[in-house]
């Protein structure tokens, strides 16, 4: 990969990066450009990544002056001070990797507060369980179903754990040990009318840290259905 | 007039137990949660500090809470962590696993974020990095607007609760 920086004052000069193809202009002498910390504009052309996945890394890096700007799939426009713009230049360069395989754990269970009839399937693990206890109303934990998956990164996927669940998801870029799940699923399949969405939304996981998502119709509900998530955190490269 | 106990430290040392791995429960928590049940200011203060309190069971605690002075004091709780941030970027990890995992009550239409230009309402600080914590949401662009979401996490486990009336799980 090539990649290339010009600042102005010095608009001819050039450096290489490892990273994204990067042109950074400084907009010098702007009027609303602190002397100390002058307004930029940084364009970037990914690599590996998509630019619409860059904006929401990007977007909380911003300064309250800042902008971030998707062009086409894989190109993006921040405007900023120039101190942010050399923290989103790291960032994006660690960011626009090559897509690697990931594994992942998912595990569908029941929690209950113990007051009805037990559902087949094994105990969620006992240091999860105790956990789990500590913090809600519930007692027990049966896994339903399971899968330990291999997925790529930006790799669209869906599954069928326990039989009666189906979850599906985009794999996002883990980028320093977090990872998002992009468009997460969970469907109960039944036979009439056939699928019934539970649930869609964007999720961000930590590497090697267990996350429990629950559903629940209430906070005092005896039960709940929960999805535990984990992704290891060792990664191969293509 | 507002109970002298209820405060976020008061409550955060209280429930340090379930944050951290290892830390005993203190003495005089069980009297500490049965002050919940008579004291609106001490459970919105401890909400605050553990939203999933609410799953625990305790009677008073399942009753419905007033969710908009909730959500305003969740909110108030994520602009002084913002303040803080601002002034003091190298707190100890421990404070701000405390401020981080403390209670994030994120209203459903706050989770909604869109569009491929975008200009972010918040201060010019990155999030600073608490290892093992995320000092992001969980869960973002849930589709169920009506839902009540509660965030948690800890060193060992991340915890997101989505209640709604219309789950048949």
């Amino acid at each position: 990969m090539r990649h290339l920086t010009t600042e102005s004052p010095s608009p001819g000069r050039l450096r290489a990066w490892t990273g994204a193809t990067v042109l950074a202009v400084t907009l010098a002498g702007a009027a609303r450009a602190d002397l100390g910390d002058p307004f930029a504009v940084h364009v970037v052309t990914l690599q590996h990544q998509s630019a619409a996945e860059a904006v929401t890394l990007v977007h909380p890096q911003l300064s309250p002056e800042g902008t971030v700007e998707q062009r086409g799939e894989d190109g993006l426009v921040v405007r900023d001070r120039r101190s942010r713009i050399e923290v989103i230049r790291r960032l994006l360069a660690a960011f626009d990797h090559p897509a690697r395989m990931l594994r992942l754990e998912i595990q569908v269970v029941e929690a209950s507060t113990g007051s009805g009839p037990t559902p087949a399937g094994r105990p969620l693990p006992e240091e999860l369980s105790r956990r789990l206890r500590e913090l809600l109303r519930y007692e027990r934990f049966t896994v339903l179903g399971d899968a330990r998956v291999e997925v790529r990164e930006r790799e669209e996927v869906s599954y069928r754990v326990g039989g009666d669940y189906r979850i599906a998801f985009r794999l996002g870029a883990m980028l320093d040990g977090s990872l998002r799940l992009h468009g997460f699923q969970v469907t109960r399949i039944v036979d009439n009318p056939g699928q019934r969405q539970l649930l869609h939304t964007d999720l961000a996981l930590t590497a090697d840290k267990p996350m429990v998502l629950g559903l629940a119709p209430s906070e005092s509900s005896d039960h709940a259905l929960m999805v535990v998530l984990e992704v290891a955190g060792s990664e191969e490269e293509d | 007039m507002s109970c002298p106990r209820a405060t976020g430290a008061a409550w955060e040392a209280l429930l340090a137990h379930r944050l951290e791995r290892g830390v005993p429960p203190p003495a005089g928590l069980e009297e500490a949660l049965a002050h919940l049940d008579s004291c609106p200011s001490c459970r919105a203060s401890a909400l605050r500090v553990d939203p999933l309190l609410l799953f625990r069971g305790a009677r008073s605690l399942s009753e419905p809470v007033d969710t908009t002075a909730f959500v305003a004091a969740v909110r108030a709780g994520r602009r002084q962590r913002r303040v803080e941030r601002r002034a003091s970027p190298h707190r100890p990890a421990g404070v701000a696993a405390a401020l981080v995992a403390g209670a994030l009550l994120l209203a459903p239409s706050a989770l909604f974020r869109g569009g491929e230009s975008v200009r972010p309402p918040r201060s010019a600080r990155p999030a600073a990095p608490v290892p093992g914590l995320s000092a992001h949401p969980l869960i973002e662009n849930l589709d169920r607007p009506g839902a009540r979401v509660y965030q948690w996490g800890s060193e060992s486990v991340s915890v997101v609760m989505v209640v709604d009336e219309s789950f048949d799980v």
